[in-house]
This record gives structure tokens, C-alpha cells and sequence, in this order.
């Protein structure tokens, strides 16, 4: 097909040579939105939960302010209904739904402790065992794995956490 | 906003009979947007003729976007008049490197036995920039940079004025961080600068059947470029970065199954070609039909 041969619009270009500059017109239009920073997830985002995807592991992302924006299948087993009918939450707030306690004590294990938090904060990777309540009521032993996800020049831009059922 | 497409062919120039329609320079694409200074996407050798027209037009003060380092983005910038002219500021944006500074990194270009002059003899005022996380304004114009899928740290642009926006992604293979249609747009590689533009100026180098033995070198097939494009809700679709096998003829029929991808759509996929003026938005040019 050769240039111009639809109908319609076409063609919406042309070919030097240019017009004198200084001649495009505003029409009024509304400003078009910048995107949103927060909406749009960095590449290595995009990456981690490509890999997680494919994992029968279960594994969720963080960004880093600290908001859960997915978890897999294989979490579903634990977390209950699947990612897209809980969508994104604070880390901390889904965290606590599980009521973490310390293995043995029982205690409530506190948020500093707690390998995603961790990870976040610290920006190392963490692995912790610990006793939660997994969305049946079960109370099961996990251990949890979260590594810090970095990009170009040290960028830091959230965290994969693994769950591991004892 | 007025872009003119300077060079449009991938990997190494091609010139030659069979591609003096869609041209053999490299990527280089021009962002008019207001008389003080001008935008420059990539340094392809199409830089060389803007750059001759520059300084024809008296233009002291240039941005040139560089999305990746490869060579095809990056060999006319030796030859670009304005960088040996001392009465000229370039400001060159890059994406960042962990190891490397951008001018480190560039200056390699600019050493023997790959060129006989060094960076410190270029008599413009040259000064480099990691593109920012967050969105910019240069002048009339606000500009976005993200990490976008294709070998090594490689941004993706998008320039924004009050009026219209366009993405420049000359480089970017989206289908390998998985699908593309049917995902949600902030989980696309490069929605964030492509998202709605006007205009979108994206990679199609290969054929389906091409890109099915080219799977990860960090290009796209011409049916993922019109993929993409619908996903991100783009306005319009210019083809990009060609093939250097593709002659004339063959980057026609590539242009035949973009529309026959895009079907009843309003992307109008359409052959970047040297020479190229698209004035933004597009509905100035509609309205002259």
C-alpha cells in the first residue's frame, strides 16, 4: 500500500522542505495529562512481576513507598482471593491481616521485623520464620524471603517478597 | 509542536536505490516546540543534516535526547555541526549507567582509533544529564523519561507541550516483559511516556516472521508495534526504525500489515521516511483535508 492510498485522514504529515518556524498554533486544547508517576510501574516492576507471574512459588511486589501492587496465583493459596479483587494496598496494612507472631512465643511480631519491612526500609535482603494466619483461619509456619529490586544507577524502586510454607 | 524525521533506519545506515524513499539515516528525530532552543531525539546519523540546518538557522542552544548509546544512536554525533561551533550549548540528556558516567560513556566515541578528536576538543559548551525520575519542562515543552525494555539501560521519551504530546520509543521490545494486549496499561513497558500520546513513534523493524528468529535482540515485530500502540492508547502510529534489509519496497508492504493489524482502528500506522513533517496536533492537519 502506498502512501495516501487510505481513506479519511491521510495524509497527516508532509515532507520538507519546512515552513518559516515560529507558526504552530494553539487550538485551545486542554493541557495533555503528564503521566501519572505513581500509576505507570517502573521497568524492573514491570520485570519483577513477569517473573513472579511464572513462579509456583508464592511470591508478591512492593514499590518502594511500601504499597503491594501484585501477588501471584501460588499466594492466592495463602492470601485468599486473588490479586485483582483486593488490588493495590499498603504493605503493612495487608501484612497485618495475617496476624505475624514470633515462632514458639506467639508473640506479635513487630513490623521492623518482619523481612518486607525490612527490605524496604533497609534495602537488604531479609528471610524470617514466623507463625501467621492464612486466609483459611489455619495457623501455619512460613518463612518469608524479600529482596530489595534496584535498577539503573542504584535506582531502588521496591521489593519481591517469597513465601515459603514450612 | 512540529517533529521532522531526520533519520528512521535501525542498527546502520542504508543508502543506497532501494531505500531512497524511507531514507538510510540512522535515528534522529527533531521536536520544533519554540524558537529558543531545539530538541533532538537521538544521534543517529541523521544528526549530521539537522545539525547543518541548525546553524543555518542560527540556533545556540540545542537538547539533544539520547535514548540508549547504542551506535546507530549515537555515530552522527561526531559529525553534528553546532558541537564545533564555541558559540553553542548542548545539553545532552542520557539514561544513567550504575558504572559509567553519560560523559564517560560518550567520549569513548570520541577517541582514537574510533575518531581522531576527543570529547575535551569539542568547542561547544557540552554538558551531560542523567534524565531525571520525574518529568521536566525545557522550555515550552515537558518531557518524561522511562526505562523501557531493549538491551542495556534504554529510555523512551515523551515531549509535551500545552497542546499536544508525542512518545519517541525508537528502540523497545514490550512483548518480552510479557503480553501486550489485554494487560493493564501501568503494567506496560514505556506507558508511562507512551500513554495517550498524539503521536507515538515506535519500533516495527521486523515482520512477524522475522521477529520469530530475533526473539530478545530488543525489537519488535510490526504486529506488536500496532499492539502496543492500541494498549497505550495512542492517537497515531509512525513506524520506526527499519529493518536495513527492508528496501523500499518491502517496508511498504510492512506498512500494508500495520493498517490490516490496526484493522477498523484510528492509529493510521504509517512509514516514518526521512524528510517527514508532522505538525502536532494532529487536528490542525485534519481540518486542511
Amino acid at each position: 500500500m502506498s502512501v495516501g492510498a487510505a481513506a479519511g485522514a491521510w495524509p497527516w504529515y508532509r515532507f520538507m522542505p519546512r515552513p518559516k518556524l515560529g507558526q504552530t498554533q494553539n487550538l485551545g486544547r486542554t493541557l495533555p495529562p503528564v503521566a501519572d508517576t505513581r500509576r505507570y510501574k517502573h521497568l524492573v516492576l514491570i520485570l519483577a512481576r513477569e517473573l513472579a507471574s511464572n513462579l509456583a512459588t508464592p511470591a508478591g511486589i512492593v514499590d518502594d513507598h511500601g504499597m503491594l501492587v501484585f501477588y501471584n496465583e501460588a499466594a492466592e493459596a495463602i492470601v485468599g482471593p486473588p490479586f485483582s479483587e483486593v488490588g493495590e494496598v499498603p504493605m503493612d496494612e495487608w501484612t497485618a491481616g495475617f496476624n505475624p507472631r514470633v515462632l514458639g512465643s506467639e508473640e506479635p511480631l513487630p513490623a521492623e521485623q518482619r523481612p518486607a519491612r525490612i527490605a524496604l526500609d533497609q534495602r537488604r535482603a531479609s528471610h524470617e520464620r514466623y507463625l501467621a494466619t492464612s486466609a483459611d483461619g489455619v495457623d501455619r509456619e512460613i518463612a518469608v524471603t524479600a529482596l530489595p529490586l534496584y535498577a539503573h544507577a542504584d535506582e531502588f524502586v521496591g521489593i519481591m517478597v517469597i513465601f515459603w510454607r514450612e | 509542536m512540529r517533529l521532522t524525521i531526520w533519520g528512521c533506519r535501525g542498527s546502520v545506515p542504508t543508502p543506497g536505490p532501494a531505500t531512497v524513499h524511507s531514507g538510510g539515516n540512522t535515528s534522529c528525530v527533531e521536536v520544533f516546540v519554540d524558537q529558543d532552543c531545539a530538541l533532538v531525539l537521538d544521534a543517529g546519523t541523521g544528526i549530521r543534516g539537522l545539525g547543518e540546518q541548525l546553524m543555518r538557522r542560527g540556533c545556540s542552544r540545542i537538547h539533544l535526547l539520547l535514548t540508549h548509546l547504542h551506535l546507530d544512536h549515537l555515530e552522527g554525533l561526531r559529525f553534528f555541526a553546532p558541537l564545533w561551533d564555541s558559540r553553542v550549548t548542548v545539553e545532552i540528556w542520557g539514561p544513567p549507567s550504575p558504572l559509567v558516567s553519560l560523559r564517560e560513556r560518550i567520549s569513548r566515541a570520541f577517541s582514537p582509533p574510533l575518531f581522531p578528536l576527543h570529547l575535551a576538543d569539542v568547542d561547544a559548551q557540552v554538558k551531560f544529564h542523567d534524565v531525571p525520575r520525574e518529568p521536566w519542562k525545557i522550555g515550552g515543552a515537558t518531557l518524561r523519561a522511562q526505562l523501557v525494555v531493549h538491551p542495556g539501560p534504554t529510555v523512551g521519551y515523551r515531549v509535551a507541550t500545552e497542546t499536544a504530546s508525542m512518545a519517541y520509543l525508537p528502540d523497545h521490545e514490550p512483548a518480552l516483559a510479557g503480553a501486550i494486549e489485554g494487560r493493564d496499561v501501568e503494567w506496560i513497558s514505556g506507558a508511562a511516556v507512551a500513554a495517550d500520546a498524539d503521536l507515538l513513534v515506535h519500533d516495527a523493524q521486523f515482520f512477524e516472521d522475522e521477529y520469530e528468529a530475533r526473539i530478545g535482540w530488543g525489537h519488535s515485530s510490526v504486529g506488536d508495534a500496532v499492539a502496543y500502540g492500541r494498549a497505550v492508547g495512542a492517537k497515531r502510529l509512525l513506524l520506526f526504525h527499519h529493518e536495513p534489509n527492508h528496501s523500499d519496497r518491502g517496508l511498504e508492504e510492512l506498512e500494508g500489515q500495520a493498517r490490516a493489524f490496526d484493522g477498523a482502528g484510528e492509529l493510521q500506522p504509517t512509514l516514518a521516511r526521512e524528510g517527514m513533517v508532522i505538525d502536532l496536533p494532529l487536528a490542525r492537519a485534519l481540518d486542511k483535508r
